[in-house]
């Protein structure tokens, strides 16, 4: 096989490689999002936040919100500070309280009592959620 | 002073070199970090590693700890100590071809898969499911990522070869 062809079948093979793993995306990932998001409709919701500092002490607000994303509905609220990078918005302090990275430390949240898998710009929210932040340092 | 170097050890204009290459390495993503995944790492890192071999090993793990120190020591800090090592020794196994069009799809290949190679120390934070999703909702920046590894490899791969190798030619005079 001479060596055009060879290089002809690695890009296609990488050709076919970007197409699946766009399509686990689409299938596995944005569609199912968004059947979510057209369920999920205009109407105004409540959700519940939980700060919980590092000396331990708990703070709770009510957020009634006619947002979808997390990250939207903390953006308008006063307990937070955010700003947005390219991959949405990153939280630098609640409830008065900062976590930069320089200093090792960030805000995580748990959904419901389970760890958040994607950030606040691309989590959905539900009415009744309870969203738990947290700061994790390393 | 000896200028050329015995096998595995370096000279001082060697460590100077590569030092510098880990510095521009760094120094290129932070200058374009508003572009999302979008940097000079892989092609800059594939070139040291084609010319200067094993060498290049002290480049990436030097990089690596400059990430590690300007932007703390997180969970993807772990992924990067195994994942920019192996794209150089993936590009040291295919310096005998020493094709173009090779580097340029080793670069392509890596940005694409780029996510699925760090899952293993995702998993440890975040479990099978949550790692998983992770990835999947990385995979629109990893298809960026290697598109653009593709064609900033297959543009600027071949000149700065041919400027590396003059220097390299030099170190040795």
């Amino acid at each position: 096989m001479s060596n055009n062809k060879k290089i002809l079948i690695a890009v296609l093979c990488v050709v076919v490689l970007a197409a699946g793993m766009a399509c686990a995306w689409y299938f596995g990932y944005y569609a199912p999002r968004q059947e979510a998001l057209n369920a999920k409709g205009e109407n105004e919701i409540t959700v519940t936040v939980v700060v919980t500092h590092t000396d331990g002490t708990k703070k709770e607000f009510k957020l009634n919100t006619d947002k979808t994303y997390l990250g939207e509905a903390l953006a308008e609220q006063d307990f937070v500070e955010a700003h947005d990078d390219a991959y949405g918005l990153w939280i630098d302090a609640m409830d008065g309280e900062a976590a930069y990275q320089t200093d090792n430390k960030a805000w995580c949240f748990n959904t419901n009592g389970t760890m958040g898998e994607t950030g606040v710009s691309q989590t959905i929210m539900n009415d009744g959620d309870v969203y738990e932040f947290y700061i994790l340092t390393w | 002073m000896n200028s050329t170097s015995s096998h595995g050890k370096l000279n001082l204009r060697e460590l100077s070199v590569l030092a510098l290459m880990a510095a521009l390495i760094f120094a290129s993503k932070v200058a374009m970090a508003a572009l999302p995944n979008i940097h000079l790492v892989a092609v800059l890192l594939i070139l040291t590693a084609i010319t200067f071999g094993w060498k290049s090993l002290y480049t990436v793990f030097v990089y690596v700890m400059l990430e590690g120190l300007v932007f703390g020591f997180g969970t993807w800090w772990f992924a990067y100590v195994y994942v920019w090592p192996l794209l150089v020794v993936l590009a040291i196994a295919l310096r005998k071809a020493h094709s173009y069009i090779l580097y340029t799809l080793l670069a392509g290949v890596f940005g694409i898969l780029f996510g699925a190679l760090c899952l293993p120390a995702h998993l440890v934070m975040l479990g099978w499911k949550g790692a998983f999703n992770w990835w999947l909702a990385g995979v629109p920046y990893d298809l960026i990522h290697g598109v653009s590894n593709l064609v900033l490899t297959l543009i600027l791969l071949p000149p700065m070869d041919k400027l590396l190798n003059k220097l390299k030619a030099r170190l040795r005079s």
